[in-house]
């Protein structure tokens, strides 16, 4: 409400931040609910800024976001690694509730079957506490958490590569 | 585009241009390289059947028409979007030479795209123009492109309007996206799909330069393509505005085409004018090139409100299949609040300030649904305080993970369905529904003993009695709103009021909400003046600036009070000037969308430099709303200033256009 004050009292506009180069990296490191998190004020800094980039593109690269380990046997494990990075705290929510538009994008992009969606939902929501695992958990040991509890899951562990 | 858009051409169509037209001639084409005989054909053709003149053409360009000469010029600056050297105001010449580098030889740089691939949908454009003939164009594979197409998986097209941010000039009016959707339907992985935004870079300007720059187009601005999660990030939870989506209908070629073009405008650079060729205006230009026939930007030739752009679309017959609204993390969080028991809600207060343990046995003890739904509320209560930086990173993260522990640990709601997790009402009127921008008002009322008529036209765009359906709730935006008064037993004729300006944000505050209430507004009014011993009308500009309070009790009930300040400057008054502290306070009746509204207000203002007085007014106004652009309003107030009263009443009739 001070930035709206300050707007009043300026006429002045919403200041933006200088677009940080640190924070462009993949976010693959960002705790969960830190500063630098998606759930951070510089998280979202970051995305109002990137205006004069090569804006129209695609590819993860740009985001710094370069292959990794792959844990999905799906087409693009970067996909799945920078959705969960940009959006970890929003998956937390979801994951805890069993349900929700991130929660079904995730599942969307390791390409869980239909049919198998409940059990990925309920492996999500009854595991919560082992997947977040501590407070300053990262996009990464999440995802590395869920391939753990995935392979030992009759119906999901067909979904990860061992 | 409307009837004084011209009267705003001093403040807001410096979009002129009065570039004279020049019309390359044949003989200035590179004609003499030694051209095949296809390539003559093909450009004999394309004279003929004058390509040039097609408005497809035109719009992959971006030509616009000159204001006062004849002929096109295009706003595009980054020189390499035009192939000839008088391109950008020359299509003829354009074409030509769009031609002629389709067929040069293959690449120019190492790395480079051949302008084949560069400019593909000019090529495939002039492609199904030339029909038969185009079997001579050479053929080459565009890789980047074909990998860009296949990473968006593009399937659909949707307009994306976030409402109205009142922190933001520029953002006042709401913003429009467009979102590339990866399913052929809609509802289905939506947060997936890529948002093209037209953005002004406007670096960290602020205060007079950036509202200079702002209007006279001397911000840079880009196409950009970004994933729309992160949009949502941006407006919905970093800016709290509740979001429409208006999913559209159109089929696969046109969505194929308009991302051809799109891949053209990858780093061409336009100027950006806030008011006329905005965010709203250039995504309805890039419809319009992927959907011939559209032809939506020449109903937009002066100022261009994002909400005029989603009614234009909204009401194209067919053209909208679907609609979605997210309300944001703080509407759902009021709606989620209102709904809960006092004893629910002050478990949530508990939780989020650390002395209830989320896990405590007062909360086992609750039957699970409600137990969740505290749970979820507290949760989202936390990420809105730390968003609105009013606790710190190393409070919040601890207890958002232990509540979300306790939360995990109540399951079986995945099976209803995706009902929202915190309930929330969606507005039964959309933005596209609520009243028309512009405002005609006939009054007929008196002052004591003398009667008037009033005739006002306010150019934009919501007050708080207006028929408030698809507006966001607890604002108001005038601009440029005008009344002239008419004495018609004297005949004298007067201006009342010409308001520039004037925003007002009445946002309630409660325990888990805590905005100010702010005013503030510039322009000419009436003022009761000292005139050769007797008091008389004067014009003078008058400026304020409040901060205060609002609060809701009931949800039909906005009480409101704002200390404020106000100067008033004028060759009548005393020294010519007058300023002073004041207050504003009153409270309105009735719900949002509610038929019938009623206001009652108080304003004090101790003029103490200058032309020092003590001001007074109170009054109240019955509103009923007859249809979405008509409405009628009975106004009266007593007035005091200078020791002397008088009292005004009016009926007011409304309508919106």
């Amino acid at each position: 409400m001070n930035k709206i004050l300050n707007t009043f009292v300026l006429g002045s506009t919403l200041v933006l931040a200088p677009f940080s180069a640190s924070f462009a990296a993949c976010g693959l490191g960002n705790e969960i609910w830190g500063d630098n998190g998606s759930f951070g004020k510089k998280a979202l800094a970051s995305t109002t800024n990137v205006l004069t980039y090569k804006g129209i593109s695609t590819t993860f690269e740009i985001f710094g976001c370069g292959p990794g380990d792959n844990i999905f046997k799906t087409v693009s494990n970067e996909k799945v690694r920078y959705y969960a990075s940009q959006n970890l705290d929003h998956l937390a929510a979801q994951f805890a509730r069993g349900q929700g538009e991130h929660l079904d994008a995730i599942a969307y992009l390791i390409q869980i079957r239909e049919e198998d969606l409940e059990s990925f939902n309920t492996l999500a929501q009854a595991n919560f506490e082992l997947l977040f695992s501590h407070d300053k958990i990262t996009a990464d040991e999440m995802l590395f958490n869920l391939k753990q509890l995935m392979i030992k899951d009759k119906t999901l562990s067909s979904y990860v590569e061992v | 585009m409307r009837y004084f858009s011209l009267a705003l051409l001093a403040i807001a169509s410096l979009t002129i241009t009065t570039t004279v037209s020049a019309n390359t001639a044949y003989d200035q084409l590179p004609h003499t390289r030694n051209l095949s005989p296809q390539l003559t054909r093909l450009l004999e053709r394309a004279d003929r059947d004058a390509f040039h003149e097609d408005p497809q053409w035109l719009a992959l360009v971006h030509y616009e028409k000159n204001r006062f000469s004849k002929g096109v010029f295009s706003p595009a600056i980054t020189r390499s979007f035009f192939l000839a050297e008088h391109g950008d105001k020359d299509p003829r010449a354009e074409l030509h030479a769009t031609l002629l580098n389709i067929f040069a030889p293959t690449p120019v740089t190492e790395g480079e795209d051949h302008p084949q691939c560069t400019f593909i949908a000019r090529r495939y454009w002039l492609e199904q123009k030339f029909g038969q003939l185009s079997q001579s164009f050479p053929q080459s594979t565009c890789t980047k492109y074909e990998n860009w197409r296949t990473q968006l998986d593009a399937k659909g097209l949707t307009l994306v309007f976030p409402e109205g941010f009142i922190s933001n000039p520029a953002s006042i009016f709401g913003h429009t996206l467009l979102r590339v959707d990866t399913s052929p339907t809609s509802g289905q992985n939506e947060i997936l799909g890529y948002a093209i935004d037209f953005t002004a870079n406007t670096g960290d300007d602020g205060g007079i330069s950036y509202v200079a720059k702002g209007v006279t187009g001397s911000y840079p601005a880009f196409f950009n393509l970004r994933p729309y999660y992160q949009q949502l990030k941006n407006y919905a939870d970093w800016e709290n505005r509740d979001i429409w989506e208006y999913r559209l209908n159109v089929d696969q070629a046109q969505v194929d085409f308009l991302l051809m073009h799109l891949w053209e405008l990858s780093d061409i650079e336009f100027p950006y004018y806030f008011f006329t060729k905005n965010c709203s205006y250039e995504l309805l230009r890039l419809l319009e090139i992927g959907i011939a026939g559209f032809e939506a930007s020449t109903h937009f030739q002066g100022l261009v409100f994002p909400v005029d752009t989603v009614r234009f679309i909204a009401n194209k017959p067919q053209f909208v299949s679907s609609t979605r609204y997210r309300a944001s993390p703080e509407t759902k969080l009021r709606a989620g609040l209102t709904k809960l028991s006092n004893d629910d809600s002050s478990h949530v207060q508990a939780i989020v300030k650390g002395r209830l343990a989320p896990t405590d046995q007062i909360l086992q003890q609750i039957p699970p649904p409600r137990r969740a739904k505290i749970l979820d509320l507290a949760y989202e209560q936390l990420r809105y305080d730390y968003l609105a930086r009013n606790i710190s990173d190393v409070d919040s993260r601890g207890l958002s993970r232990r509540i979300l522990i306790a939360r995990s640990r109540i399951s079986g709601f995945a099976s209803e369905g995706n009902a929202p997790v915190i309930d929330y009402v969606v507005p039964s009127i959309r933005p596209d529904q609520g009243h028309d921008t512009s405002l005609v008002e006939l009054s007929a009322g008196w002052r004591d003993n003398e009667s008037f008529v009033d005739f006002r036209l306010r150019l934009a765009f919501h007050s708080f009695m207006d028929n408030s359906g698809g507006y966001p709730e607890f604002m108001e935006v005038r601009v440029l709103d005008t009344n002239l008064r008419i004495f018609p037993e004297s005949g004298r004729v007067r201006l009342q009021e010409l308001t520039f300006l004037e925003i007002d944000s009445l946002s309630p505050r409660s325990y888990a909400f805590k905005p100010w209430a702010l005013s503030m507004g510039t322009g000419l009014r009436t003022r009761r003046v000292h005139d050769d011993g007797n008091l008389d009308d004067t014009l003078v500009w008058g400026t304020h600036f409040g901060a205060g309070l609002a609060w809701d009790p009931h949800p039909a009930i906005l009480l409101y009070g704002l200390p404020n300040m106000r100067l008033d400057v004028g060759s009548d008054l005393e020294n010519d000037f007058s300023f002073g502290p004041g207050a504003r306070l009153g409270v309105f009746a009735g719900k949002h969308e509610s038929h019938w509204k009623g206001h009652l207000f108080g304003e004090y203002t101790q003029f103490m430099l200058g032309d020092s007085t003590t001001s007074l007014r109170g009054g109240a106004e019955l509103r009923l709303t007859t249809s979405r652009n008509t409405a009628l309003t009975f106004e009266g107030s007593a007035n005091r200033i200078h020791g002397e009263n008088w009292f005004e009443g009016a009926l007011r009739v409304s309508l919106y256009f």
